[in-house]
């Protein structure tokens, strides 16, 4: 800023750049922009506003129940509107394979090995919590960045939304699990996936938010959680030497506070105005 | 501070006293924006204020809560003086005449003490208004929610439901043009 250029001169100057995207050009129309500056408009007088809210009071809405304002106030719409930006794809994929999962472990139930539902349920929630990031979700992304909802509250509602989800499916998994086998008990099988659950979404919502591509961040989920697969099932011995076992009890705590980084992580970046602007090229 | 959008969003669910923040807010800004929409018509630009924010109270059901208030608003009010242009029996009336003495001394800064100076203000602003009712309609709404009512370019968008590059272009081309007349009236 020169000496003798205002602040408002430097603002000025900053606007027109961005309307122009030349600061030649801004120099030679910052004078146009101040001229139109005499123009002023008139204030409306001290009654006029009080006079227009009583002639629009006759005409507001009448007062909706109590459900109605829960079902409307801004927590659930935000929610609402970020349902319908989620893709279709991931509810029905998600809730199919975890079926099958179950089908499979009732159909091949052996108590000394490891059981199906409990290696799908993360992996699940990894690949539908990988996909609420992209340029696929968001076409309409100029009305988003103009929207007062902060980008970070927007991922984090889809991020409750499909881990939510799967969530769900996975305790009515289990619960039914536990109903048909009498020798399974609930909550012990919920503890033993719900903590590699929460890891592997939260390291998948990572990798999407930095790579800035679903499918790479699934791939590397699939790829991760493959490996621990084996380990569980005893498939590459090999496989042990490298790759904790995530499923054993001692490893929990240890998941919960890496879920908990790295979803934090992921929302800090996922929150930075540049990268939105780094997708908005991708578009 | 609540913000618009939920201001909007409880007038949506019948409270009054949202709605009262909400129009003390934006009644001045948005009689500003549709005062330059008309040219300089204060009568006018007062009636199709309190038309834009009746439309806004019939309409609030349509509201989807994130979307930016502003826009929306806005949108209504774009829309509604359009509406007005399009009327023949309004195009060719006495509001083409725009400004007259008593709007020119509404244009002049109040604390403006000589006789002189308010004339001077209000022939500046008259040959202002006069340039800025020259341009194509739809220059001539991005320019005044940009340079005006200071919108970003994101809220132009939403309000004129057009893409942001061609909100930049009509800007650029609503200033050139602008230029263009000052020049030629040196």
């Amino acid at each position: 800023m020169t000496q003798s250029q205002t602040p408002k001169d430097e603002e000025l100057r900053a606007k027109l750049i961005e309307d122009t995207g030349s600061p030649e050009e801004a120099e030679r129309l910052a004078p146009v922009v101040r001229r139109l500056q005499s123009w002023s408009a008139p204030k409306p007088g001290p009654t006029a506003t009080v006079k227009l809210i009583a002639r629009l009071e006759a005409e507001i809405p009448n007062p909706q129940s109590p459900i109605t304002n829960l079902l409307s106030s801004w927590p659930i719409l935000l929610l609402r509107a970020q349902l319908r930006v989620v893709r279709g794809e991931i509810w029905a994929a998600s809730a199919l394979v975890m079926t099958l999962g179950l089908l499979v472990t009732l159909a091949t139930y052996s108590a000394a090995e490891a059981w199906p539902l409990v290696l799908v349920a993360p992996l699940v929630a990894a690949t539908g919590v990988a996909f609420i990031y992209g340029p696929d979700v968001d076409p309409a992304l100029e009305i988003e960045l103009a929207t007062p909802v902060p980008p970070r509250l927007v991922l984090l509602a889809r991020l409750a939304l499909v881990f939510g989800f799967n969530l769900i499916i996975g305790l009515a998994a289990s619960l039914i699990l536990s109903l048909a086998r009498a020798e399974v008990a609930f909550w012990p099988l919920v503890s033993t996936w719900l903590a590699p659950l929460s890891f592997l979404s939260a390291l998948a919502f990572l990798l999407t938010v930095f790579t800035v591509n679903s499918t790479t961040s699934a791939m590397i989920s699939l790829l991760g959680w493959a490996f621990q697969s084996l380990r569980q099932l005893g498939g590459l011995k090999a496989v042990a030497w490298f790759m904790p076992d995530l499923m054993a009890a001692s490893a929990r705590p240890w998941l919960w506070a890496l879920a908990l980084l790295l979803a934090a992580l992921a929302l800090w970046l996922g929150g930075r105005e540049e990268r939105w602007l780094l997708r908005r090229e991708n578009f | 501070m609540p913000t618009d959008e939920q201001l909007a969003l409880r007038v949506q669910q019948g409270h009054a006293s949202e709605l009262a923040e909400l129009v003390e807010r934006h009644h001045s800004p948005l009689l500003g924006f549709l005062y330059r929409m008309t040219g300089g018509d204060r009568a006018l630009a007062e009636d199709l204020t309190q038309e834009a924010f009746l439309r806004a109270l019939r309409a609030i059901g349509q509201y989807r809560y994130p979307r930016p208030f502003k826009p929306w608003l806005y949108a209504i009010a774009t829309n509604l003086a359009r509406d007005h242009y399009k009327r023949a029996e309004t195009r060719y009336t006495a509001h083409a005449a725009a400004l007259d003495d008593d709007s020119a001394m509404d244009m002049a800064d109040p604390d403006t003490p000589l006789p002189e100076e308010a004339w001077l203000a209000g022939a500046e602003a008259r040959h202002v208004a006069a340039m800025v009712k020259m341009l194509p309609d739809h220059q001539r709404e991005a320019l005044i929610l940009r340079y005006y009512q200071n919108l970003s370019l994101n809220e132009i968008a939403g309000a004129l439901d057009v893409p942001v590059g061609t909100v930049k272009s009509r800007l650029s081309l609503g200033l050139r043009r602008l230029r263009e007349m000052m020049e030629l009236e040196q």
